[in-house]
């Protein structure tokens, strides 16, 4: 097997061209390897590449680049996207979370993604970059389906852009225990009270992470009725009913699809009651 | 010395990273050796083609059924090295010794195998119908897939029925799960030129390998030099002679080269001992004062493929039903049943995690159905010294009532039945164990031989295996604190079957106990010959005389002093001198069970209790621990930080048990072969466990202590089922305790309700 580490992102995209496997923590890949589900002929190092390591404010977008690793996000992005850092904190161990990106958690494209939720929610947009240019996909245009994306086979993620936080993100996941879970099923809330705005997408309930619409827009038709003070008991439930029923999950080792279902209504009702009472912006 | 902390003798070596364990094992012109497992649960194979694996450069062998020796092993004596028929997805079919990795996994693609596949039968209660395929048609000595029945009956059971005011009944299952040590297997092997063998491997039954080594494979035994490096975890999965061993020998002798064979992670879940699910129907009775009268199982356990060590849990299983608290009566029906599956080993606690799972979960239900606190009903029917049980076990020291008082008050048990509506619970368990051996074989000794050189340093050489439970540490305190000389002068070896006097193995919580009085009695001879030579030099009578930190004076005349390697040193060098060494071996004063498994096979028995206090999450079912109180009756703690972390670390594997692990299969296949979704606990889930040790000195054990390898696992899930009983009011009859399961239990109060006769 061919290892390459460019130094610039111009001869990364020359050997990814040449149809080299792109590797940055390797937390997924290097489990395909152990299990000798994959052997790619080559393999491109993305951590060598500065271009891909920053984040930085863009146009009133965040530019997060693909190899920020989980552990920079929980410690720089705290006020600017509370539910991405939320997540990254439940991502494996330390050890992982050292290593591990946000780009290589969306090429997985795994509906299990722990990063993939809050991005949604906040309507994220990823970049892809190769040598024919840049183009930027709404990330529910760019996850495809179970471990497929809408990267090409020249591509590389080079960044995700997401909107700084207008008000409150939350993000919860259920998982038998405190560390290194993969979630039985998972939900990120972001709520912009002042444009009503509601994003919802949720994890490990179909074969991608989805977003919730008709409970985003149940939600946002309840923000323009009700009085801001005041969550009705009521829509709480429904809310909790229609994330629920966008779910598409299956049976397995983790859990029933009938339990999946059951404990994302839990969810999705926890994180609007905590959304809710976070007032700093009520 | 005795009662200190101080460091362990490998612990630094181990911080360092500096211990070679049997992976870093390298020999000159060592070949790599990779197994091919069998795809299928149940499969004859047609054909087996191994040319184009042989044809491969750097391919050195290729073993397979077709062109190798091999007998029958195991405790069933059901099992072979390499099969022609594969029994689970995963049995081993053929093996490669290779020039590297790489080679040896393209030889194993190269081996073409016509497999013509069997009906399978995964549920034991499948394979208990008249029509299901049998997993050994080659069996005729049994009935179907029943390979042994472990029956026992105490008493009168039918009239202390008829006295009960209260009698419960349930089901309670366990899961498949697995020992998970960090290290995985690992099997090195090498004939020398006069054609004797030299292994490593992780076992701790050294002498008991060396022998079914030898008689799978038609060897000589006085050929083989077994030796045992540090071990990086067994927890029971290394007990065993398995496959790996015989074939690495197979291998090495095929291909004239030394050959290692090392465990992938994925084939440590697929490829070695776990621990079988068992399914335990229990009906416990009580009188009204909560005296319990009787216990009633059957049980059935799920022992898969073959029998090994694990089809003998069900001894264990037995003795905490008929022996856990006071009994009249008392009846075990008990099958061991093959299934297409994975195959049960020797997994810490033994069949006794599963028994109190649900015995103690009875214990609870007693006490609600009579209204009297859980506690109480235990003290009213603990065991106490002098009891003999109805399987004729004689307690000598025995600490349950205070284990019991201990977590009571340091547990804050008054909560208890007050917490509901925080959806918050604290429930207790305990469990008997032996502490001081088991006789399961016709001796349970531990040979030693102590030597004092001319330096003053003290070798202890012990049949005891060392596994990462502290033995090297606890073996040489006994020595230095019977000598009298400081710690840091004692050694010991006891890896090497060239070296080392007999023992049966490190098992059954028995090493600390076992070879701890072993070393004793060889130290005390030392002693004695040490006194010897120096009251001849210090003109006193050796009886008078006092050693301390390696000083050996004549009582009351502190100056009439001389150092004790300055003794050793007279006593060798000079003419007529002799060598300061002594044997010992000690075999404790036991018996071994009858064919109606009366007998009291230990020589003491440990004891203790658990509290534990969970949450439950009403909504998703996710139970947490916060807090886990344990007394453990260790007789007396040799050494008590040591003792604490057995305990300490039996309880989070317990907590595992009772919580996350569960390895999960489809169709016999392994389906998460991984740490990571096998879902045993990190540092993350482990709540405060507070550990108190409870003395009682022990008469038999070596300065009072008994064995407690395994009791901090044992009453863990009960404890645990028992506190969510006490959150939910609803009665767990299985774990792990997944939030979708409690979930469902909590919708459905039916699955679990208390069952009482009318």
């Amino acid at each position: 097997m061919e290892f390459w580490q460019p130094q610039s992102l111009t001869e990364a995209l020359e050997i990814r061209e040449q149809g080299a496997e792109p590797v940055a923590g390797g937390t997924d890949l290097m489990v395909d390897l152990n299990f000798d589900r994959r052997r790619p002929k080559a393999l491109l190092d993305l951590s060598q590449l500065p271009e891909l390591r920053e984040w930085d404010r863009v146009d009133g977008w965040l530019r997060l680049g693909a190899a920020l690793t989980y552990t920079r996000a929980i410690a720089e992005l705290g006020g600017l996207l509370p539910g991405l850092v939320l997540a990254s904190r439940t991502v494996g161990s330390p050890q992982i979370r050292n290593r591990g990106t946000l780009g290589g958690n969306l090429a997985t494209a795994s509906p299990a993604g722990d990063a993939l939720p809050p991005l949604m929610a906040a309507g994220a947009e990823v970049e892809l970059v190769s040598r024919r240019g840049t183009r930027r996909l709404p990330l529910p245009a760019f996850l495809l389906g179970p471990k497929r994306s809408a990267l090409a086979d020249d591509e590389l993620v080079a960044a995700v852009w997401v909107p700084p936080a207008r008000g409150p993100q939350q993000f919860a996941k259920v998982g038998p225990r405190n560390a290194m879970v993969i979630a039985v099923c998972s939900l990120a809330l972001d709520l912009d009270p002042e444009r009503r705005r509601v994003g919802c997408a949720i994890g490990s309930v179909g074969p991608t992470v989805l977003r919730a619409t008709e409970a985003e827009r149940f939600l946002e038709g309840t923000l323009e009725e009700s009085d801001w003070a005041a969550l009705p008991a009521a829509a709480q439930g429904r809310f909790g009913e229609l994330v629920a029923a966008a779910a598409r999950p299956i049976d397995d080792l983790r859990g029933s699809a009938a339990y999946r279902r059951h404990a994302l209504s839990v969810l999705a009702r926890r994180c609007l009651a905590w959304a809710w009472t976070d007032g700093s912006w009520a | 010395m005795i009662g200190s902390s101080p460091p362990r003798l490998d612990g630094r070596a181990k911080v360092l990273g500096q211990t070679a364990f049997a992976s870093d094992i390298r020999l000159p012109g060592m070949l790599v050796g990779k197994i091919l497992r069998s795809p299928h649960a149940n499969a004859r194979i047609r054909r087996i083609d191994s040319s184009r694996a042989e044809a491969l450069p750097g391919v050195h062998a290729v073993v397979h059924a077709g062109n190798v020796h091999q007998r029958p092993f195991g405790y069933g004596v059901d099992n072979v090295p390499l099969k022609d028929h594969p029994r689970y997805a995963g049995d081993e079919v053929a093996a490669v010794a290779a020039e590297d990795e790489e080679i040896a996994e393209r030889a194993l693609e190269a081996i073409e195998v016509d497999y013509e596949v069997l009906p399978a039968v995964f549920d034991p209660f499948q394979a208990l119908e008249a029509d299901a395929p049998r997993v050994h048609d080659e069996r005729h000595d049994i009935e179907g897939n029943v390979s042994m029945r472990w029956d026992f009956e105490h008493g009168d059971l039918g009239a202390a029925e008829r006295a009960a005011a209260v009698v419960v009944e349930g089901t309670y299952s366990s899961p498949l799960s697995a020992p998970a040590s960090i290290e995985t297997h690992c099997c090195s092997a090498a004939f020398d030129p006069n054609g004797d063998l030299d292994v490593w491997t992780g076992v701790h039954m050294a002498f008991m390998y060396r022998k079914a080594l030898a008689d799978a494979l038609g060897l000589d035994w006085r050929a083989i030099r077994v030796h045992q490096p540090p071990i990086g975890g067994s927890f029971g999965g290394k007990i065993d002679i398995d496959p790996l061993d015989f074939i690495t020998v197979l291998l090495a002798r095929a291909a004239r080269r030394p050959v290692r064979i090392h465990f992938t992670r994925e084939e440590e879940f697929v490829g070695s001992r776990l621990r079988q699910p068992m399914h335990i129907h229990l009906r416990t009775g009580a009188d009204a004062e909560g005296r319990i009268l009787f216990r009633d199982a059957d049980i059935v356990s799920d022992n898969g493929a073959y029998n090994a060590w694990g089809s003998h849990a069900l001894l264990v299983v037995m003795q905490t039903i008929s022996s856990l608290y006071r009994l009249q009566a008392c009846r075990v029906r008990s099958r061991v049943v093959y299934t297409n599956k994975p195959y049960g080993g020797s997994v810490r606690g033994f069949g006794n995690p599963e028994a109190t799972f649900a015995v103690e979960q009875q214990t609870d239900e007693l006490a609600d159905a009579l209204g009297i606190d859980p506690i109480e009903l235990r003290l009213r029917n603990a065991n106490r010294p002098g009891d003999v049980t109805p399987q004729g076990m004689r307690i000598t020291s025995c600490g349950l009532e205070e284990c019991l008082r201990q977590v009571r008050e340091r547990s804050g048990w008054e909560r208890r039945g007050r917490m509901r509506e925080r959806h918050r619970g604290l429930g207790c368990a305990a469990y008997i164990h032996v502490g001081g051996g088991a006789r399961i074989y016709p001796s349970d000794g531990c040979g030693s031989i102590l030597k004092m050189d001319e330096a003053g340093r003290v070798t202890l050489i012990s049949g005891a295996s060392e596994l990462g439970q502290g033995s090297q540490t606890v073996l040489a305190m006994v020595v230095a604190e019977t000598l009298g000389v400081p710690l840091s002068a004692v050694r010991v070896v006891q890896d090497d079957t060239e070296l080392k006097p007999w023992d049966v193995g490190a098992h059954a919580s028995r090493t600390t106990f076992v070879a701890g009085n072993s070393a004793r009695l060889a130290a005390l001879e030392v002693r004695q010959r040490l006194l010897e030579t120096a009251g001849e030099l210090l003109e006193a009578d050796s009886a008078d005389l006092v050693v301390e930190d390696g000083l050996i004076s004549v009582r009351g005349s502190p100056q009439r002093a001389i150092a004790y390697d300055r003794v050793a040193r007279r006593r060798l060098l000079r003419q007529g001198g002799s060598t300061l060494i002594a044997q010992s071996f000690y075999d404790p004063p036991t018996e071994p069970q009858d064919e109606h498994y009366r007998g009291n096979i230990s020589a003491a028995y440990g004891f203790g209790a658990h509290v534990a206090e969970v949450e439950v999450d009403p909504e998703t079912g996710l139970v947490s621990v916060l807090g886990l109180w344990c007394a453990h009756d260790v007789g007396r703690a040799l050494h008590p930080a040591g003792a604490i972390g057995q305990v300490t670390g039996g309880a989070v594997m317990g907590l595992g048990l009772a919580l996350t692990e569960e390895l999960g299969l489809a169709d016999g296949h392994v389906l998460q072969p991984s740490p990571r979704e096998y879902g045993m606990l990190t540092a993350l889930g482990v709540p405060p466990i507070d550990v108190s040790l409870v003395e009682t000195l022990d008469p038999e054990g070596p300065f009072g202590a008994k064995g407690v390898g395994e009791g901090g696992l044992i009453p863990v899930a009960a404890a645990v089922a028992n506190a969510v009983a006490d959150a939910t009011g609803i009665r767990p009859r299985s774990y792990p305790l997944a939030p979708w399961k409690v979930l469902e239990w909590l919708r459905e109060p039916e699955l679990s309700r208390v069952r009482r006769p009318t």
